[in-house]
């Protein structure tokens, strides 16, 4: 069990004021995040997505397949995944897709909706690939 | 596609150099030009209006890719008649149809591409297509909506093919520069993709914890994703920095009215996410998002076309 919950500026703004429950044993660790995002980078992190289960690989290619400009259909396809099922690449190919911006625009709202331990325990897991993933390793100080 | 069966001839009978290799299982001779993608998606192409139309369709970036997948879906179909010629062996023995069809679809593609993209072979390319759309009242019609300024002599019809080639040159000098700039950026996303994909192989025991969670606690989120990909990266942003400045604002709060505000929000952001950038013309597959407990409200059904039909 880790306690480490990595927030941008952003986020611990919506942390702190949470409930001494909710924040629970939590330690907070300033995380910043430099990423250059365009939508252009947004849809090539999409196309360039390739997946280990033919299965899954179909489906998405069939997202894909619709019109040049699909992310809405991605968007749609990564919600209706059940992740539980997924292997350990295919769950870093999909959050490599979505990218950090994304990943913490969802981080923001699911701090501001989080009403039991558990959806805080899901905003550290999520907060922890993002920082695995998209904060360079000079700056990724507790990785393992 | 074409119903008609159609007789690959002369100009179709391709060879591969290397009958042996697995990597392109496509005939080397197709090199996308309109004669041959005409001449292999069928005899109704013979006709000067419906080779005006897919004429049309080849000026489009975004059609192009269609119109790969229909002509890779004609040369798997007509896989049992290409694999009895020298040098198509290994194209009949991929058994795997749809690993098949998306390699297909892609070199296609790439082929066509590549004569807009070829200096040497986009004026030749684009003269084809300008022979054939000014040959048709309607096709002239529409791609005067593509090329607004279009002018030509009623009095002299060459003028109008003149008029076209240059026209479409441009057009395809632009495309080859998008297309350039997207190969740019492909390049510099695996880079960092590779880099990423690094990290997240040492990740280490709290990456993997990470992982057990997100898997354990996807299903129960409250939070859906769809729009803050979907709205795209400046509209995302918009939103983001509205609702935390209004939180921030609210802030001093109690807490309690501070949570309904902020589940208020989100269900705004989520609505307004929508309502900036519906769906339009996605319809067919899909289904709906459910919205999580005490969520945001219900998406709209996201569908996705069937396709099929290339013009």
């Amino acid at each position: 069990m880790f306690t480490t919950i990595f927030l941008t500026a952003e986020e611990k703004e919506l942390f702190n004021p949470l409930s001494d429950e909710l924040k629970g044993d939590w330690e907070v660790q300033d995380e910043v995040i430099n990423y250059e995002e365009s939508a252009e980078k947004q849809r090539m992190r999409c196309k360039l997505m390739k997946l280990s289960d033919p299965a899954l690989q179909k489906a998405f290619d069939e997202v894909q397949s619709v019109e040049a400009d699909s992310q809405e259909a991605f968007a749609a396809w990564v919600d209706s995944l059940k992740l539980a099922e997924l292997n350990d690449e295919d769950i870093n190919e999909i959050f490599y897709a979505l990218g950090p911006v994304s990943i913490s625009k969802m981080l923001v709202q699911m701090i501001a909706q989080a009403k039991n331990n558990e959806d805080i325990e899901f905003v550290a897991a999520i907060a922890a690939i993002r920082h695995v993933m998209f904060t360079p390793k000079q700056d990724a100080s507790s990785t393992s | 596609m074409p119903q008609a069966p159609a007789e690959v001839g002369p100009d179709t009978d391709f060879q591969t150099s290397d009958p042996q290799s697995q990597a392109s299982p496509i005939p080397e001779q197709f090199t996308g030009t309109f004669d041959q993608i005409a001449q292999l998606l069928g005899d109704q192409y013979q006709n000067e209006g419906e080779r005006a139309r897919l004429a049309l369709t080849l000026t489009n970036k975004d059609k192009r890719r269609a119109l790969a997948e229909t002509v890779a879906e004609r040369l798997v179909d007509l896989r049992d008649e290409l694999s009895v010629r020298e040098g198509y062996s290994t194209f009949y023995e991929v058994e795997d149809e749809d690993q098949l069809l998306s390699h297909i679809r892609d070199e296609v593609h790439s082929r066509i591409t590549a004569q807009i993209t070829s200096d040497d072979g986009r004026s030749e390319f684009a003269q084809s297509l300008a022979e054939s759309i000014a040959n048709d009242d309607e096709a002239v019609s529409h791609i005067q909506q593509q090329y607004p300024d279009l002018k030509w002599d009623p009095k002299d019809p060459e003028s109008l093919q003149r008029a076209l080639h240059e026209k479409m040159l441009e057009d395809f000098k632009q495309q080859a520069r998008e297309l350039q700039e997207d190969l740019d950026l492909e390049a510099q996303v695996l880079r960092e993709k590779g880099e990423v994909m690094e990290r997240a192989k040492e990740g280490g025991s709290m990456f993997s914890w990470a992982k057990e969670r997100v898997k354990k606690l996807w299903a129960k989120r409250s939070v859906r994703i769809a729009t803050y990909v979907v709205a795209g990266v400046a509209v995302t942003l918009l939103l983001g920095a509205a609702a935390y400045y209004l939180l921030d604002a609210l802030q001093g709060l109690h807490g309690a009215a501070l949570e309904s505000t902020a589940e208020s929000i989100g269900g705004v952001m989520e609505g307004g996410g929508g309502a900036l950038n519906p769906t339009p013309g996605l319809e067919g597959v899909g289904g709906s998002i459910p919205s999580g407990p005490g969520g945001p409200p219900i998406i709209d059904p996201i569908h996705v076309p069937g396709g099929g039909e290339i013009l």
